[in-house]
């Protein structure tokens, strides 16, 4: 009997496939630096990057950036995680929103729609001028920190809490019992347990911080990072010397993957078992602490959704150039999108749903071979698996667009653009899906196939129908990553293939933020939609794993 | 339905091998029992039967056909898991009828065997109820009805009852048993509870580091053991070092036993000379010090006892030091026997012995 078929048949194909898409550009990325303009090996790149001031303060302010986001969205989220867990205050359940208002609002529109406050022709900044008082400068680095903090401090709210509402109480007792004060014990033992999951936490802002493109090219304007910079280079050099992309890009690759090694080698041994045991009892506040702590609460809050209020204000306020006219309503944004733009929104959804159908049938495939069966070949895919996660999407884009525009495998714009859109979210897709898959047992396909059912008519039989939670949300959070995705796309397009956050970022760099905002409208509903009807309709539970 | 010949079943895991040459015929509608220590390969060999395991080497049979290299989905096996391996979001009906759906029997058909078979196990009208509502018994019970309604060639049992508490295992017993009864179908069993394989099984295989030991029917493995491990693994066993003597009439041998002669029966010759005696708890007699020992008989002192009801348990250490672990049923001199009591236990007549390399 053949036991090579299907399962290592089909081990075999998914290795080949991370292999070509996924292995061999990005490895083409980090050849291509050593190598120099006569085609022989060279420093070229690397002597460049070290000697011109540019380049190295590219670095240098990527990485503190990086830092003091990391900070900022800790100290935020765990003291949100602390409120909602410790305290009763009044409305707990839009807490519950807040990682929503992440999956709904992309990077880009929360950007835009802070530069449409706090920018050059924002409501805050005009009504400070009309004061005639001074505004600091929104773009740069003040701008970076306040919108990146907003966008990613619900990644350590999620894991603080989860981590606090999994702490057991007893041992808080335990330690009182013992002759320390409550507030020293919050500190000698709950601390320190919470620990591990805010670092881990705070490593994923860090990667997500340095790899970030959409809100570093909206307001990084005189603060030189190293993703805008990869960006350029590769927009303005196409075509000519591809040396300086591929080490830029090469040294944003070693940076994020040095942060992953860190995190496995350092942070996985420090996961504490916590015995299930009771949960802490909130306390509910009275007078002056409860005013200070609600309200502080209360805006994180507010400024969290706030980006889709003002958005969609927008997308309905007169404007002319880049002047709003706030308080002015019209449609006119819309019907513009409708005459001529409908193809951006085809573009947006074509591509989108070819990417979450793939990938989401992908990981389905490698999350079962990977758990269930398990061959020579599963180390291997294994780890072609974190690669992806190893590459901010613009170094994606590159290379994509270096390794299949031209040498033995050429592909078109449309198709790098699925494979791109698909490839980001690969990782997550397989974890998703997998997340059932631990706690099926080998023994019921055992007894399908005893029964008489052969083995792949087993999987769609028994498997297919337990994993289906975790491949419904695989695919909506694809979906969501894959509609919002910019920053490798916008390496990839060709003319005609603009998809929405496109469309928006070249709106947002003319300066046209109510046309932006009507585009923005349109994107979050298409993200909406799914979302809603995924935990609505079918209960899936997005945040579980 | 069928008789299952297996011919030299060896299987390798790499250098490990972990069937050593496995051959037995096992006749149609045997309930036969595979018993033995986890790594003693029974698992695998009952994976080799199912076809979940292929083996290095040997063939299995059902009856006249040769099943060796047929997949596991076309052999007919009914199997019965330790966990029960329901299909969770599939309720008891879809549960039963999923082998007959996959045998594309007509609904009429799946409409009257499912309850037929879930009657038979003592489930009838929960057809509706999910595995997740179910105690571990019922599971097990629609586990069994599931591979039973398939009407299989064989039925494969692996630990079935160690996840359920301990009456329940015992009253599980009972309703396995009469329904193979009833259907007649041949059963494999795998267990390493030795009190499940003697109350279930017409013929027990005691499996020991990929090899059957012995195999043969409870009652005749429990009273002649071939080997001082199966003695151990099937019922208790006392093993004494023992000395051959001489050849007596009517195969009864003469052995000494430390420091006294004892006459039984030799399993098989030992080619070094050296002997272990079997005897079993039940079959020592005690009695308080009255006199010196005499022939068959051994001087101790009682370490501990504990008193079960219906039977007491003696913890004997005799003068040599060594232990004896002896039973009595409801004798009321022994009752009187307590700790530190100089005692006179006598091996009696039932014992065995057996080559010592073997144990």
């Amino acid at each position: 009997m053949n036991r090579f078929f299907p399962w290592g048949f089909l081990s075999v194909t998914a290795l080949v496939f991370l292999a070509i898409f996924v292995a061999y550009p990005i490895l083409g990325v980090l050849f291509r630096s050593f190598i120099g303009e006569n085609g022989a090996f060279s420093l070229d790149g690397f002597e460049t990057f070290l000697t011109r001031g540019k380049y190295l303060e590219a670095l240098m302010n990527t990485v503190i950036l990086g830092l003091i986001v990391t900070l900022t969205c800790t100290i935020l989220g765990v003291f949100l995680a602390f409120v909602v867990a410790r305290y009763d205050i009044p409305f707990a359940n839009i807490v519950l929103l807040l990682p929503l208002s992440v999956l709904i609002i992309p990077e880009l529109i929360s950007a835009q729609s802070w530069v449409m406050v706090f920018g050059n022709n924002g409501l805050i900044t005009n009504l400070f001028k009309a004061l005639g008082l001074p505004f600091p400068r929104f773009y740069g680095w003040f701008g970076l920190i306040y919108v990146m903090t907003l966008t990613y401090y619900v990644h350590v709210f999620l894991a603080a809490l989860a981590a606090l509402r999994g702490f057991d109480h007893s041992l808080e007792e335990a330690g009182q019992s013992l002759g320390t004060a409550p507030f020293t014990t919050y500190f000698r033992v709950v601390f320190p347990t919470i620990l591990p999951a805010v670092l881990a936490s705070g490593l994923i802002v860090f990667t997500l911080v340095i790899g970030n493109f959409a809100i570093s090219i909206a307001l990084a304007q005189r603060v030189p990072l190293l993703s805008v910079m990869t960006y350029r280079s590769f927009i303005s050099e196409l075509g000519g010397n591809p040396t300086m992309q591929s080490t830029l890009a090469t040294v944003s690759i070693l940076l994020v993957s040095g942060v992953l090694f860190l995190q496995k080698r350092y942070l996985s041994k420090r996961n504490y078992q916590m015995v299930a045991g009771r949960s802490t009892p909130r306390i509910k506040l009275r007078g002056w602490k409860a005013l200070l702590i609600s309200g502080g609460a209360g805006l994180i809050i507010v400024l969290s959704l706030m980006p889709a209020l003002v958005v969609l204000m927008g997308s309905f306020t007169v404007s002319r150039g880049p002047v709003m006219y706030w308080g002015q309503f019209t449609l006119e944004h819309y019907v513009r999108i409708w005459d001529f733009n409908l193809a951006v929104i085809g573009n947006s959804l074509k591509f989108a749903s070819l990417a979450t159908g793939l990938g989401v049938c992908f990981a389905t495939l490698v999350s079962y071979l990977l758990v269930k069966k398990r061959s020579v070949f599963s180390p291997v895919l294994d780890y072609l698996l974190l690669l992806p996660l190893t590459i901010s999407g613009t170094v994606l884009g590159i290379a994509l667009a270096q390794g299949f525009n031209s040498g033995p495998i050429v592909l078109s714009g449309g198709l790098l653009m699925v494979l791109a859109m698909m490839v980001r979210r690969l990782p997550f897709g397989v974890r998703n899906a997998s997340s059932n898959l631990h706690n099926i047992s080998n023994s019921i396909e055992e007894a399908s196939v005893s029964l008489g059912v052969p083995p792949v008519r087993t999987f769609f039989n028994v498997v297919l129908p337990l994993m289906a939670p975790g491949i419904a949300a695989a695919a909506i959070l694809t979906w969501v990553t894959t509609v919002a995705e910019l920053s490798a796309s916008v390496v990839i397009y060709q003319a005609g293939q603009e998809t929405l956050p496109i469309q928006i970022f070249r709106l947002i760099s003319s300066d046209l933020m109510a046309r932006a905002s009507a585009f923005g409208v349109i994107n979050m509903f298409i993200i909406l939609v799914p979302v809603f009807f995924g935990i609505k309709v079918m209960k899936v539970r997005l945040f579980s794993s | 339905m069928a008789e299952l010949i297996l011919q030299d079943i060896r299987k390798s895991y790499g250098d490990t091998e972990v069937l050593k040459g496995v051959s037995r015929r096992i006749a149609d509608g045997t309930f036969f029992t595979l018993l033995g220590p986890s790594g003693c390969g029974k698992t695998t060999l009952l994976r080799i039967i199912a076809g979940f395991v292929s083996p290095t080497q040997g063939t299995v049979h059902f009856g006249r056909d040769d099943i060796t290299r047929v997949l596991p989905h076309e052999r007919g096996v009914g199997m019965v898991f330790q966990d029960y391996a329901l299909f969770p979001d599939k309720n008891v009906f879809d549960n039963v009828a999923y082998g007959l759906r996959a045998r594309k029997l007509s609904s009429k058909e799946i409409q009257r065997k499912v309850p037929e078979y879930l009657e038979k196990v003592g489930l009838g009208g929960l057809e509706s109820r999910l595995p997740a509502e179910m105690s571990g018994g019922q599971r097990q019970r629609v586990a069994l009805a599931r591979a039973l309604v398939i009407e299989p060639r064989v039925l494969l049992m692996d630990e079935p009852l160690s996840n359920l508490d301990a009456s329940l295992r015992v009253q599980m017993r009972d309703v396995i048993r009469s329904l193979q009864l009833e259907t007649r179908t041949t059963t494999i069993f795998v267990t390493h509870d030795q009190e499940e394989a003697l109350a279930m099984s017409d013929e027990i295989a005691v499996m020991k580091n990929g090899c059957i030991d012995q195999c043969g029917a409870p009652a005749d493995v429990y009273r002649n053991p071939k080997t001082a491990y199966v003695s151990r693994f099937v019922g208790s066993a006392n093993l004494i070092e023992a000395e051959f003597l001489e050849h007596g009439l009517d195969g009864v041998d003469r052995y000494r036993v430390q420091d006294t002669l004892v006459a039984g029966r030799t399993m098989e010759v030992a080619a070094n000379g050296r002997y272990l005696m079997i005897a079993r708890p039940e079959n020592i007699k005690i009695r308080r010090k009255d006199s010196d020992p005499v022939g068959g008989e051994l001087e101790g002192r009682i370490a501990s006892f504990q008193f079960q009801g219906y039977r007491t348990s003696f913890h004997v250490v005799l003068k040599s030091g060594e232990d004896l672990h002896v039973e009595t049923v409801g004798e009321a001199e022994t009752s009187a026997l307590g700790r530190g009591d100089n005692v006179i236990v006598s091996i009696g007549e039932k014992c065995l012995f057996v080559p010592e390399a073997s144990a």
